[in-house]
């Protein structure tokens, strides 16, 4: 088994919108699929809104970094969580991620962890 | 203290030059920091490529899903991992982020939803 990374995009702006037993259903699924273990227990996690990132840009020169508000790239869609599935193959995990329960529009990045 | 969520993005046109001196830098400050508590250890992730990912799109509303080759965004930079920091504020985490010790790199910091 190997591991793969779902980063969960959203369109923040739409998640206004998004009625409560949405988030219910979401929550439900991973607390299963962690028992089952499908999903890594205890890796993943939620993050506040965009509005609430800092962004440090690291030069190659050895400059001192520099600091701004908002996330490293603005887009409709930005990370709202992610977590760590469990599977054989790169196919299986996104047949995994295509089971998400929740209302959407929501896309979700499946890529192969590094093995270090 | 709190969790931070620290997302790491590369311009990956750039990192067949980075000399491996460079990333074992990066894995002695992660490893340091992970000893003394400020990145929770087991958490972090390095991920493959972004041309090796897929991207799940759920419509919702039972509209199904369909699936694409490649990240959920194309764009010069691109996450390549990610690590947990433990702070007391984002501005402890920022100054945690900003010791990474092999540029160039945009390190995102935002704070963990407390579930």
């Amino acid at each position: 088994m190997a591991e793969f990374m779902m980063i969960i995009a959203q369109d923040e702006a739409a998640l206004q919108d998004v009625p409560q037993e949405q988030f219910g259903k979401v929550y439900a699924w991973w607390q299963a699929s962690q028992q089952s273990g499908r999903l890594k227990a205890g890796v993943g996690h939620r993050l506040q809104p965009s509005s609430t990132a800092k962004t440090v840009s690291i030069a190659a020169n050895g400059t001192a970094p520099s600091v701004t508000d908002g996330p490293f790239i603005e887009a409709k869609e930005v990370v709202g969580g992610y977590g760590i599935i469990v599977a054989a193959t790169l196919e299986d995990a996104v047949k995994f991620a295509s089971e998400w329960p929740g209302s959407g529009p929501v896309k979700i990045e499946v890529r192969p962890v590094m093995e270090m | 203290m709190a969790e931070f969520m620290m997302l790491i993005a590369q311009d990956e046109s750039e990192a067949p030059k980075v000399p491996p001196e460079q990333f074992e830098k990066v894995f002695t400050w992660w490893r340091g920091h992970e000893e003394a508590g400020r990145l929770k250890a087991g958490l972090g992730r390095r991920l493959q490529p972004s041309s090796t990912a897929r991207t799940v799109a759920v419509k919702g509303a039972g509209g199904g899903s369909t699936v694409t080759d490649g990240p959920f965004i194309e764009a010069k930079e691109m996450i390549g991992g990610y690590g947990i920091i433990e702070a007391s504020s984002i501005e402890d985490a920022v100054q945690i982020a900003s010791g990474w010790p092999a540029g160039p790199a945009w390190i995102e910091v935002r704070p963990v939803l407390e579930m």
